[in-house]
């Protein structure tokens, strides 16, 4: 359950600041281009480093490699894969996207991680 | 005016590319590249480059998170692990800059809800010119980033004439700018002028964010039979003379800041009510049938350790314990900071010159001379600046007489022997012109024998007691034909002063002026020496 936690923790990090923070600091006003990039760059180009971008889907699988079978069979982890399914899904979804939108689905993801949090941490 | 300068420490790109994107009104500072997002990558990098040139930053932006390899890491504790340290890697930069740099302002970033920073909210919370990004947005960012400028700026000006750089009194400050922020009281212990009530008003109500009114009580000036009333208010008839219904100084002070000052002074019976008040953030008025609420920020300060008189069985040690001997706050003496003495010394004079008593003698000397109406004190070591204005030159020995003095009342009796300095030394400059005497030169030397005479006239002044027992007692300095004249009126006043807050009682006098009650005759006689006459006062 450790683990689990940690994973999920993680997730948590990754998503508030490589998916949600670019759009979040995006000014008010800013173009839709510039919208459009932040996502697709969000999703798609989700952690840089020195061997070049990683997708967004990419670390998700991986991640869900990690979980136990004891946790992936829990609600709250179905309610937390179809969110993060949706997410990933804003990268194909025709334009022009909705920066508010966005912002919300992320948001939602967000949540399902403290829901799984609290019930790991509670049961731990 | 130049842009304030951002560094950015974060293991990837991502806020450095916010910087350098969307916040023009900042400079980012670039360490390895000329244009474009740059930042410092990990916290020993950080720390190599802030040695070279932490002068080139004005603020930190620090990430939390930092997925490193470990020896890319500080490590966070001895025991700690990779990934904790990876998680917490922000927090060991950040005590690592705290080490070396405990002024500099640092923006710690964190992603939205980051549960990890739960774990270390309390080690941030009392960490002074240190802010946690608590939103993720543009505006959030700024804000936080123009706050922690700000409060860099204030700190280097708020108090301006207390703060030096003696290390005790950086810690007091840093101590203090956290408690500030929160509804819990602070207990401030120190010697009698040690600054006690400016600090209360100057740094810890103006950053408490609170609108209501300061408000100060000074409890040694209170019959101790009206305290509980003068304190919590009370309705017409509630006792004799009580004939109409009185606010107390708590619901003054709602929605603001209550200082009580001497609270050493309070009686154990109205302790108690203390107390409960305290506890339960309610009053009653004496002879009200109804408690109030009221809000108040209260700062206790006592001359005398507490805890002393809790084990002599003066103080309650319930409300000791309430008041809270962690927000418990020790203001130095001078003398245990005599490396600021200088620095108090210059800013008592830039003050001192500015005094309704002492500036129209300032101008008149330095319109005769054909200078700016600014005086500035210069002493050996100092750094010899042009000046367009006057200047006081202080000779070493001038210097070592104040380096050497005791300086029983602390920071007051250093401000009174220095504005008392000033406004001598004008006035006989001014005598000077005005006798025909041609002063070519803006630098006025002071003779140490002066400083010798007025540091003995403090003394026999506050001959068992101090000056800061003239706590709340205003007294005015005027240029007179000579020093025993300055020092005779100071006198007056202060006997003045006492008289009426004693009501005339020598015997109070002499127990506040001596410690001994039964030396009432021999403050008489004094009182009698300097021109004082009881029958005359009296008529007033």
């Amino acid at each position: 359950m450790k683990n689990d936690i940690e994973c999920i923790d993680d997730l948590r990090h990754d998503l508030a600041k490589y998916l949600r923070q670019p759009l979040a600091y995006l000014p008010k006003d800013a173009p839709q281009e510039a919208v459009e990039s932040a996502i697709d760059r969000a999703l798609l180009e989700t952690r840089r480093g020195p061997q070049g971008a990683r997708p967004a889907a990419e670390i998700w699988h991986e991640l869900q490699s990690k979980l136990s079978a004891e946790f992936r069979a829990t609600r709250e982890f179905n309610t937390l894969q179809l969110r993060v399914e949706s997410a990933l899904a804003l990268a194909h979804a025709p334009h022009p996207r909705d920066r508010a939108i966005a912002m919300r689905v992320f948001d939602e993801v967000l949540a399902a991680t403290t829901e799984a949090l609290d019930r790991m941490e509670s049961t731990e | 005016m130049t842009a304030s300068r951002l560094l950015v420490i974060d293991d990837g790109l991502d806020y450095a590319r916010i910087v350098d994107t969307h916040l023009e009104e900042y400079e980012l500072v670039r360490p390895t590249r000329e244009s474009g997002p740059d930042r410092i990558p990990n916290g020993p990098a950080a720390i190599e480059f802030l040695a070279a040139r932490h002068r080139d930053v004005d603020c930190v932006l620090l990430d939390m998170r930092f997925d490193l390899p470990a020896e890319e890491l500080l490590p966070l504790s001895p025991s700690s692990s990779q990934k904790n340290n990876a998680r917490f890697q922000g927090v060991a930069i950040l005590r690592a800059i705290r080490d070396r740099w405990p002024d500099l302002p640092v923006v710690l970033l964190t992603a939205q809800r980051d549960l990890a920073l739960a774990d270390v909210s309390d080690e941030l919370a009392a960490q002074s010119m240190t802010y946690v990004l608590d939103g993720d947005d543009l505006d959030t960012l700024r804000i936080r980033i123009a706050g922690a400028l700000r409060a860099a700026r204030d700190e280097n000006s708020e108090g301006d004439v207390y703060w030096g750089t003696a290390l005790a009194n950086r810690v007091v400050r840093r101590h203090l700018r956290v408690l500030c922020r929160g509804s819990m009281p602070i207990l401030l212990e120190g010697e009698t002028g040690t600054g006690k009530s400016y600090l209360a008003r100057t740094l810890i109500h103006c950053n408490s964010q609170r609108t209501g009114p300061f408000v100060v009580a000074d409890l040694s000036t209170i019959p101790r039979d009206l305290v509980a009333s003068y304190l919590f208010g009370s309705t017409r008839g509630a006792f004799t003379g009580a004939v109409s219904d009185r606010e107390g100084v708590f619901a003054e002070a709602d929605g603001g800041t209550l200082f009580l000052d001497e609270i050493q002074n309070t009686p154990l019976e109205v302790q108690r009510q203390l107390l409960v008040v305290l506890q339960e953030r309610r009053i009653r008025p004496l002879g009200a049938a109804k408690d109030r609420t009221v809000d108040v920020k209260l700062i206790a300060a006592s001359n005398a350790p507490l805890r002393e008189l809790v084990a002599r069985g003066e103080f309650r040690q319930d409300l000791y314990m309430r008041l809270g001997p962690a927000t418990r706050v020790r203001l130095p003496a001078l003398r245990e900071r005599r490396v600021d003495i200088p620095f108090l010394a210059e800013k008592f004079v830039e003050k001192a010159a500015s005094h309704p008593d002492v500036a129209p003698l300032l101008e008149t000397v330095a319109s005769s001379l054909g200078a700016k109406p600014t005086l500035r004190l210069n002493g050996p070591g100092a750094k010899r600046r042009a000046t367009d204005g006057l200047e006081l030159a202080l000779p070493e020995a001038a210097w070592k007489s104040l380096n050497n003095h005791e300086w029983p009342g602390n920071i007051r009796e250093l401000e009174f022997v220095v504005h008392n300095l000033v406004a001598f030394t004008l006035f006989q400059a001014s005598d000077a012109l005005e006798a025909g005497a041609d002063l070519s030169q803006r630098s006025f030397q002071i003779d140490p024998g002066l400083v010798g005479e007025l540091l003995d006239n403090v003394a026999s002044l506050t001959q068992g007691s101090t000056v800061g027992d003239a706590e709340g007692i205003a007294i005015e300095v005027h240029a007179s034909e000579s020093l025993n004249a300055v020092s005779v009126d100071v006198e007056r006043q202060y006997f003045l002063n006492l008289f009426e807050r004693y009501g005339g009682d020598f015997s109070r006098m002499a127990e506040h002026l001596l410690g001994n009650g039964d030396k009432a005759r021999a403050v008489q006689l004094r009182f009698n020496q300097i021109g004082l006459k009881v029958r005359q006062i009296k008529k007033r």
